[in-house]
């Protein structure tokens, strides 16, 4: 087995452009980041009287003399590592079931991560709040007592919340990983006569372990920054995190910068630290399984577990989608949540607004789409090219680029969010710069927000390509460029898609950054979705969610249409 | 492929220019309030003058407009609460306009609200009460005053003044009704479940209520009325204490580039036209109590705001900070 990237054992053409994407990079993601926290260390940056670098680490101290604080970042702590277990857990089985075995409906079960992933977690936090609280529509139906909806807003519910909400991205990674795996380890395994269990446990997962050590990593990094759990279901179970109180840092005037920088400043040693204790353990190595002769994996026959994987796929899918899905619907279609599911209750009204378009909810839904599409343009082609000269640099650089990646991953958008307003009106050099306010700073800002996960993306497919690949292209005397576009790029296209969906997607989704980057005209869903819910119009917020849902749907449905099964069997050719 | 790159960001580049441009004529009107949609689009009308809405929570909008600093990019920032604008204005972020509103046919507690830097007037006004949801509480008697919410000690939600307006101005005008130390005294014994007492918005308070988490709140009685008026099993009691008024207030950038026109919308938003307007908002703002004579209230609103308190402006800004950590270390998880 080869190292991860050994593709370019010898450099090859590396860094022509290096610089110039680095410091795009740089002014995406690390300025804007850097001005939020340095102000835990220089509190008065941005004083309304003129800057002020006097140093103080009172904002620090404050991390751990003040109760709250303290407890919001042991909580945080607590809940990324079990969150993360959780969701990699239930993303791995799903990924391995769906892979590797002859259930039926599989079409219908690889959307639903999808589903699941496309609906922003501030809606799935608050469609369990719908369904179990006291006055949701459980209790109201006799399905469950209001004592049993009470004990619901504890930790068992929180983890079950985040096993169905949070496994998507481990899915993705190891479902990605899985693509390439190439039938010959297996086949190789059952001409050993290995059963379908030894062959998962002792070839399979050991090839996985790389992909479920980034799918932990990463999933610990989304949940310490997640940002819609924290608000809905655990601000519900009395249950303080990070983002919270960062959130509540910033959502106020004067704004506690040192606060907001000093918390943010957790968050980015969190993930660090979690990325060198990876590390340490050897948690990047990796494996190259694409090569010029892969062969296709055999499917598994489940026999008469056939119809157990079925049921328990089926309970998953509701817990995961269905149900809140179900509640978000209800809501959308009643006059008021009080007046249950009686018929009085039910009306078109909120619909009918939603797809008004000259009503706001209407202009939202168009322009968020219109920004989710062009973000997702701009951040998947930078990625590519950033990603594909990442790939030929130094094993340093790789490892510096892919830290950096998972770390800011993590950061919740309201930082990245708070970081371009300064940025972009404040900073001397980039004030002048027209942006601040107009939509294409928005797109730009979502792009940035992406960006990682199209870097992650991009890297865990193009880590399986094979050396051969590169020196062939090499040898024949092609030049890097002609080799990512002759022969990279129709090997990741299906990464490059699954990257475009899932910016396109986050973008339209995205909250903090819709709030703080918000357009003078235009506004995005998230701020009309949350306006709407600060309203009490939550009829028409859920109704827009729908629609907005209605039409995410259909990009997963084109970009899966749009995805080449076969494209990995061109290296047969 | 360096081209490449530097072709793709001077192209951005001038497209913000060319979107920037494109909205130079414009007002750029920063609010919290859903009742600026439909008094901006009667202002379009009848003037020409186009305006844009960056709309969002106060304390979202608050927090904008704070990292925005002295380079502001609204005309006009309409929010709830007067404490903060008051701060503004003496930051110099709003501008003082004197004699803008001398036309407007303010009610008697209209007049009292203008203040006396005139930096921003007074649009509308609520005020926070009690919102009872009568098929939660049982059999006990309705509460008629702040201190009977101790007898549903655990049951009563409450926003977080870190996060909203209009709750840091029913914190300071209880404070001043009651006093500093009995109003804490009061609300210790009272929002004694964090899970409640410290809520981000006017909504998730309503959720608490109608679901039944909470029995009581603390609430804003414009969206008390809007539930009424929705068919929910809801009350209003206006605490016997007394309450403290909560106007909608308005004011101009010093930095706005459109000073005239941002006049002119204030001015709108203060005649008969502008305020029935208003009133054609669905949801929760727009159940507000008029500040022009001549206009009544949406809904079952019924009009006591002649003996409503004004607040203290200058004490609020000045106890402000440490009011919201004393509120957020005590009722906030």
């Amino acid at each position: 087995m080869a190292r991860a990237f050994d593709i370019s054992v010898e450099r090859w053409g590396s860094g022509v452009a290096a610089p110039a994407l680095w410091a795009v990079a740089f002014i995406l993601i690390g300025l804007p980041l850097g001005l939020v926290v340095v102000q835990a260390f220089l509190p008065g940056l941005f004083d309304l009287a003129g800057p002020s670098f006097v140093p103080s680490l009172d904002a620090i101290n404050h991390l751990v003399t003040s109760p709250r604080l303290a407890r919001g970042i042991i909580d945080t702590v607590v809940l990324g590592v079990v969150g993360a277990v959780l969701s990699t857990v239930v993303g791995t089985a799903l990924a391995l079931l769906l892979a590797l075995t002859d259930i039926r409906g599989k079409s219908a079960f690889s959307a639903l991560p999808w589903v699941v992933f496309a609906t922003p977690s501030y809606f799935k936090g608050l469609a369990w709040v719908l369904l179990m609280s006291p006055g949701g529509y459980f209790v109201g139906l006799g399905l469950v007592s209001p004592a049993t909806g009470s004990a619901f807003f504890g930790p068992a519910g929180l983890m079950m919340v985040m096993a169905f909400s949070l496994f998507p991205i481990p899915y993705f990674i190891v479902g990605s990983r899985l693509e390439g795996l190439g039938g010959e380890f297996i086949d190789a395994a059952r001409v050993a006569s290995a059963g379908p269990w030894r062959i998962v446990l002792r070839v399979v997962l050991p090839m996985l372990v790389p992909a479920i050590a980034l799918a932990l990593l990463t999933t610990f990094a989304e949940v310490v920054g997640d940002f819609g759990i924290a608000t809905t279901i655990a601000r519900s179970m009395n249950f303080g995190l990070i983002t919270y109180n960062i959130y509540a840092a910033t959502a106020n005037y004067p704004v506690d910068f040192a606060s907001a920088g000093a918390q943010a400043l957790v968050l980015v040693l969190l993930v660090a630290g979690s990325i060198v204790v990876a590390g340490l353990m050897g948690g990047d190595r990796t494996t190259t399984f694409v090569t010029g002769r892969n062969r296709s994996l055999a499917r598994f026959h489940l026999g008469p577990w056939q119809a157990p994987a079925l049921a328990l796929m089926a309970l998953f899918t509701i817990g995961s989608a269905v149900l809140p899905l179900i509640a978000i619907v209800l809501r959308s279609l009643t006059v008021s949540l009080g007046g249950g599911l009686a018929r009085s209750n039910f009306s078109l009204a909120a619909v009918r607004t939603v797809f008004d378009v000259s009503s706001i909810p209407g202009q939202g839904l168009v322009w968020s789409v219109v920004y989710g599409l062009a973000a997702a343009v701009l951040a998947v082609a930078f990625g590519l090219v950033f990603a594909y000269q990442i790939s030929l640099a130094s094993r340093t650089t790789r490892l510096v680029a892919s830290g950096l990646a998972l770390t800011t991953v993590a950061l919740p958008g309201i930082v990245l969010a708070f970081g371009y307003i300064l940025v972009y009106d404040r900073l001397p050099g980039f004030k002048d710069v027209p942006l601040y306010g107009s939509r294409l700073l928005l797109i730009i800002g979502y792009a940035a927000t992406a960006l990682p996960y199209c870097l992650i993306l991009m890297w865990s497919a193009l880590g399986r390509l094979g050396g051969s690949l590169h020196e062939a292209s090499r040898l024949a005397g092609a030049s890097p460029g002609r080799h990512l576009v002759k022969v990279v790029l129709p090997l990741i296209g299906s990464a490059i898609l699954i990257a475009f969906g899932v910016t396109t997607i986050r973008s339209i989704f995205e909250l903090p950054m819709s709030q703080f980057l918000l357009p003078q005209a235009g506004p995005p869903v998230p701020v009309v979705i949350v306006d709407d819910f600060t309203q009490g119009r939550d009829a028409v917020a859920c109704a827009l969610a729908i629609a907005t849902l209605g039409v995410v749907a259909a990009i997963g449905a084109i970009t899966s249409l749009a995805r080449r099964p076969d494209a990995l069997s061109q290296g047969d050719s | 492929m360096k081209s490449i790159i530097l072709t793709a960001l001077s192209s951005a580049l001038m497209l913000g220019t060319a979107m920037q441009a494109s909205q130079a004529e414009t007002l750029v009107l920063y609010t919290a309030l859903d009742t600026a949609d439909a008094a901006a689009k009667a202002f379009t009308e009848k003037t020409g003058i186009d305006v844009n809405l960056v709309s969002l929570s106060t304390g979202e909008l608050l927090g904008k407009v704070s990292a925005e600093g002295n380079n502001p990019k609204f005309d006009i920032l309409w929010v709830e609460g007067s404490a903060v604008m008051s701060r503004l204005a003496q930051q110099g972020i709003l501008k003082p306009e004197h004699g803008l509103t001398t036309k407007a046919d303010y009610t008697a507690l209209g007049k009292k609200l203008v203040p006396g830097s005139e930096a921003f007037f007074p649009i509308s006004v609520s005020t926070t009460a009690i919102e009872v949801n009568t098929k939660k509480i049982g059999t006990v008697p309705l509460p008629t005053s702040w201190a009977d919410l101790q007898n549903f000690a655990g049951s009563v939600a409450a926003k977080d003044p870190n996060l909203s307006g209009p709750a840091f101005q029913w914190l300071s005008g209880y404070f001043q009704t009651v006093g500093v130390d009995k109003g804490q005294g009061q609300l210790e014994k009272t929002l004694t479940n964090k899970a409640l007492s410290g809520l981000q918005s006017g909504e998730t308070v309503n959720r608490a209520v109608i679901s039944g988490d909470a029995k009581i709140a603390i609430q804003q009685d414009s969206t008390i009325y809007d539930l009424i008026a929705k068919g929910e099993p809801i009350k209003v009691v206006y605490p016997s204490e007394g309450v403290t008024a909560l106007p909608s207030t308005a004011g101009i950038a010093t930095a706005s580039k459109h000073e005239e026109a941002a006049k002119a919308f204030i001015q709108f938003l203060l005649t008969t036209e502008g305020q029935k307007a208003m009133l054609t908002t669905d949801g929760g703002d727009g159940y507000f109590a008029p500040l022009i004579t001549g206009i009544k209230g949406n809904g079952a609103r019924v009009d006591n705001t002649a003996s409503w308190a004004i607040l203290d402006d200058d004490v609020a800004a000045k106890n402000e900070a440490a009011w919201k950590q004393w509120f957020r270390d005590q009722f906030v998880p």
